[in-house]
């Protein structure tokens, strides 16, 4: 096959990109054959947003992407649903339920106005027959897809088209399109573009040729900034309808009600994948009534950015680029004082967090990092609230619980006012949900309610009650919701287990009489006996539901860590110091080793602006 | 925590702010002193009016009760009491105290307490040599006062009063001294805790100026620096060299800001086609790539230039532009510090001076803006495009790009 075989009128505009897959869907083909495949190929248009087919449908067509964007979803058994690729031109989509004759995997949708070339079932058996060289070359296209070696899952985080929109035409906006542009030259080149840059760049043909120069301005850079026009022009349209992603930019100061181009926005046809929200902050304010800005949008994600903040900014391009390094902390009570030390080694290291999440203690700890607070203060205000204000101090009768759990309210809503979206960092806490038996994932609402449901350990605190569901302890059903994280964020995930079992596991010979393990823990020269305590089987029956899920998360995790703290208690308060150190020290080497292979995770500039802000301070 | 989350090192102090002046330690024994004595009189003065009958037994004796705390504070009180002048209170409570003894009969309660928180005293704040020169103080009150004849008649059995004055007193000092080293541990667990903030702070700290050290210095070397904790020289057979020059067209000066995000979004873009920038002179860059070859160095050149012809940086006025012009080489270099205090590193061998030969081309040749060495064009893969420019003169052979001056 040679470029200089002609296809049809109709699809000449896309040869390259249908050579280039027809040559991988049969290999090369003699020029008759060749004319004779592309004749069968017929062309159709999605809009963005429309469905090309559901999972569960019958499949008699196979597509080959030609221009645009498409998004494959997978619905779990679970109901969950997972976007797990974004076909690009060249792809083929839909192979697979006709040539297995199953229903369709997945649904594809367009996320930008998508051209395909179509080919019905009859045609690519006929051309099967033909070829039989095309039976492999599908078989292999689709178990490396399954595997992720290669194809359009390998590529999922390709978003390449981001439709920036100042809501304010302030100069914190447009600094940070400016900003984002320089920080993404990290992760690929860069395109940045507005109306008057398009014309003088595509000269003045029609507005409609926009979308192909578009095209070929994406194969030449790994991503474009589409600017958009503060009013209502053709230039938005276009970016509209080219934009794998709409970034609506805006200062925080200026008051959440919708401007009028969000307004003229809204009357354009719904995108597929909701836009995400930049609040731009004054130095030193704290975000604030976050809400009063989402329920007046579709916002998928929302991103809080401090004005000059380059680390806030390099945040939303990590994002962007699929390269955002989420940590996940697991529930464990008084051992989890561990991820603090591990916190502090990351920050040694000189990684970023970009989003947090966990169950029981693990969200407790997450908290800290994600108001923007540094290990050292996050283990002082946990020292304080533990030390001096006790709140599992309200002991009751044993009915409904050991403990009563106000007073424990009354520390939280005090350390905890914000709501969740007013965090500098995404964040989310998982409890379990015993009216449903499910998992419950608290990424919105007053922080110190989610907080309060995932540390209600069974027996020690009474279920929290919430919108008439009874909610326990997160880590009963996802003591490690590495899973969680993977649904929402793209880029490296850091899972901290506390799993009794792991590293520390206690060999156990026999069960000793109490006076014998007393006398081994308080009798000097004697060796202290190991034994299964009352706390650490409360704690390892309350998590051994979610065990099978921590493997699952183990595997999940592009980085797992489980300090051995064998000696500490769940219920170890005073020992904080000590148990925050084993976590530094067991996470510290791991995370270098690690940041070996990963050297692009590794935010150099952060070590002279930290130390810029301590010399400062 | 990424590093630009660090906040300053948090104080501990679970202390709640109190309007009241805090004693100083002197303070605090001048007060400590004016019980001591307050007890000492109350038992003599109870002792001699309300059991002997005769209130002025010892009146003198109670005159230096009342007086020596403070003529003692004044005399001594500024005293440091770690070192030996400051304890000569302590010995003088010592007098005192045998005084006291001799009066009321050393086998008295009363006079068992006053020589048990003698004791204790001495023990805590000087150890084994001041119990033992207190002791020495107490025997001379006692053998002063005898000699002195002040030793009353011993008082009446059936007179109780100072045993229970003395109890009471015991209970009182006890309560008080238990109170003292309650704070006192108190006070060491939260010092502690600071103390450890502290250090953790300073850990912390040490390991962002190590961070901040190591991203300072090219990525090879840092690596080298962060694992073997030293920089070596070492030869690199295959690397491949640029030196960039911006220049803004029409010519003028660039100011600071425009050269710095010049140097920023080119260090960006070089760093993700393997290169390192070793060090800068103006708006001139020399660039290492270890393993990069010459083609990845013509694309990292095409990659910035394309970059500001489509972003034109803040500081160009209108009708300026950006102009890039690159020399290349490849072939064997050696990098080491040159300057170790400095941390300066240099480069040095046969594709570092062709380098700076191919860079002179540059500055003899207006309209050319990539030179290559021959030594670089042999490596590669596809060399096609350029053309040879044999030596002229004093300008080396090299290559450039085919089509007018420019790499693309």
């Amino acid at each position: 096959m040679t470029m200089t075989d002609r296809p049809p009128t109709y699809l000449q505009a896309y040869a390259e990109t249908l050579f280039w897959a027809i040559e991988r869907l049969c290999g090369t083909l003699d020029e008759e054959s060749l004319s004779q495949l592309i004749g069968k190929i017929s062309l159709r248009h999605l809009v963005n947003g429309e469905i090309l087919y559901r999972q569960g449908d019958r499949g008699d067509e196979m597509h080959v992407v030609l221009s645009g964007r498409l998004q494959v979803r997978v619905m779990s058994p679970e109901g969950t649903e997972r976007i797990v690729a974004h076909p690009q031109p060249g792809d083929i989509v839909g192979e697979m339920a006709v040539f297995s004759g199953s229903e369709r995997a997945a649904t594809i949708c367009a996320i930008r106005d998508t051209m395909l070339g179509t080919i019905g079932r009859q045609d690519i058996e006929a051309l099967a027959a033909r070829f039989p060289q095309v039976f492999s070359n599908v078989t292999r296209m689709i178990v490396r897809r399954l595997t992720g070696a290669s194809g359009h899952i390998a590529r999922r985080s390709g978003l390449r088209s981001i439709m920036l929109i100042r809501l304010h035409r302030g100069d914190a906006t447009e600094e940070f399109a400016v900003r984002l542009r320089m920080s993404l030259l990290r992760y690929g080149s860069v395109l940045h573009l507005d109306a008057a840059t398009a014309s003088r760049r595509f000269g003045s043909e029609q507005w409609q040729d926009y979308g192909r120069h578009l095209d070929i301005c994406e194969d030449e850079h790994d991503f474009l900034l589409l600017e958009a026009d503060a009013e209502s022009t053709p230039w938005n349209r276009v970016c509209l309808a080219h934009a794998d992603k709409i970034l609506l930019i805006a200062e925080a100061a200026c008051g959440p009600a919708l401007t009028p181009t969000e307004q003229q926005m809204l009357s354009a046809p719904p995108r597929t994948s909701p836009a995400d929200l930049i609040l731009v902050h004054p130095s030193g304010a704290m975000p604030r009534n976050t809400r009063n800005w989402l329920v007046r949008r579709n916002i998928g994600r929302h991103h809080h950015v401090r004005r000059n903040a380059d680390s806030d900014i390099e945040r939303v391009a990590r994002a962007i680029s699929g390269q955002s390094v989420s940590l996940v902390l697991a529930g464990g009570g008084a051992r989890g004082f561990a991820h603090l030390g591990v916190i502090r080694a990351l920050g040694e290291a000189g990684i970023p967090i970009d989003a947090v999440g966990g169950a029981s203690f693990g969200a407790l700890a997450a908290t800290g990092i994600a108001r923007g607070l540094s290990d050292a203060e996050s283990l002082e205000e946990q020292r304080r609230a533990f030390t001096l204000e006790d709140p599992l101090g309200d002991y009751t009768l044993p009915i409904l619980s050991l403990v009563r759990g106000d007073h424990l309210e009354r520390v939280l809503e005090q350390h905890l006012p914000m709501d969740i979206e007013d965090l500098w960092l995404p964040f989310f806490a998982v409890s379990s949900n015993l009216t449903t038996s499910q998992v419950n994932v608290h990424d919105s609402g007053p922080l110190w309610r989610a907080i309060r449901a995932s540390v209600s350990l069974p027996a020690i605190l009474p279920p929290s009650l919430q919108n008439g569901h009874l909610l326990i302890d997160g880590g009963v059903l996802n003591n490690l919701p590495v899973d969680v994280m993977r649904e929402r964020i793209r880029g490296p995930v850091i899972a901290v287990d506390l799993a009794i079992g792991g590293d520390d596991h206690a060999e156990h010979r026999s069960i000793p009489g109490v006076l014998d393990y007393l006398k081994s823990r308080l009798m000097p020269g004697k060796q202290a006996i190991e034994a299964p305590t009352v706390s650490r089987v409360i704690l390892q029956v309350t998590t051994m539901a979610s065990r099978r899920e921590a493997r699952n998360a183990r595997r999940l995790a592009d980085l797992y860590l489980n300090p051995p703290l064998g000696s500490h208690d769940f219920l170890d308060w005073s020992s904080m110091r000590q148990i925050a150190d084993i976590g530094y020290r067991h996470a510290l080497p791991r995370i270098r080793d690690w940041l070996r292979e990963q050297p692009q995770l590794k935010d150099p500039a952060g070590f002279i602006r930290a130390l810029q802000t301590r010399m400062a301070a | 925590m990424p590093p630009a989350q660090t906040s300053p090192p948090v104080r501990s102090s679970d202390t709640p702010p109190s309007g009241r002046q805090p004693f100083t330690p002197q303070g605090k024994i001048y007060v400590i002193r004016i019980i001591y004595s307050i007890m000492v009189f109350t038992m003599l003065a109870t002792r001699d009016a309300l059991c002997a009958g005769r209130p002025f037994e010892h009146g003198w004796l109670l005159i230096v009760l009342a007086i020596y705390p403070h003529a003692g504070h004044l005399l001594f009180g500024r005293l440091d009491i770690r070192r030996i002048r400051g304890r000569i209170m302590l010995l003088i409570d010592g007098l005192i105290g045998g005084a006291f003894i001799a009066v009321t009969g050393s086998i008295d309660t009363a006079s068992i307490f006053i020589a048990a928180i003698l004791l204790f005293n001495w023990m805590v704040v000087g150890g084994v040599a001041l119990v033992v020169a207190g002791a020495s103080s107490l025997a001379a009150g006692m053998f002063i006062m005898g000699a002195a004849g002040g030793i009353a008649p011993p008082a009446p059995a059936d007179c109780s009063l100072p045993d229970w004055l003395a109890g009471l007193f015991l209970a009182g000092y006890l309560l008080i001294v238990a109170g003292v080293l309650h704070r006192l541990v108190q006070e060491l667990g939260l010092h502690q805790v600071a103390l450890q903030a502290e250090s953790d702070a300073l850990r912390h700290a040490k390991a962002l100026a190590e961070g901040a050290l190591i991203s300072a210095l090219p990525s090879g070397t840092a690596r080298q620096l962060a694992n073997h904790g030293k920089i070596e020289s070492e030869t690199i057979d295959d690397a491949t060299l640029l030196l960039l020059r911006m220049d803004i067209a029409p010519p003028r000066h660039p100011a600071l800001e425009l050269l710095g995000a010049w140097l920023q979004a080119s260090d960006l873009i070089l760093v993700r086609h393997g290169f390192e920038m070793i060090k800068t002179f103006g708006s001139r860059a020399l660039v290492l790539g270890r393993t990069a070859t010459p083609e990845d160095g013509i694309a990292a050149i095409r990659e910035i230039e394309a970059y500001f012809s489509n972003h034109a940086p803040a500081g160009l006025a209108d009708g300026e532009h950006l102009l890039l012009r690159a020399a290349l080489s490849s072939g064997s270099v050696r990098i080491g510090p040159v300057q170790e205090e400095r941390l300066n590193l240099e480069l040095c061998g046969a594709a570092a001076d062709a380098l700076a030969e191919a860079f002179g081309v540059l500055a003899e040749v207006p309209e050319a803006r990539l030179v290559i060495t021959p030594a670089a064009h042999a490596r590669m893969h596809a060399p096609a495009g350029y053309v040879f420019h044999p030596a002229d003169g004093c300008l080396p052979s090299h290559y450039r790009p085919a089509e007018s001056g420019t790499p693309t």
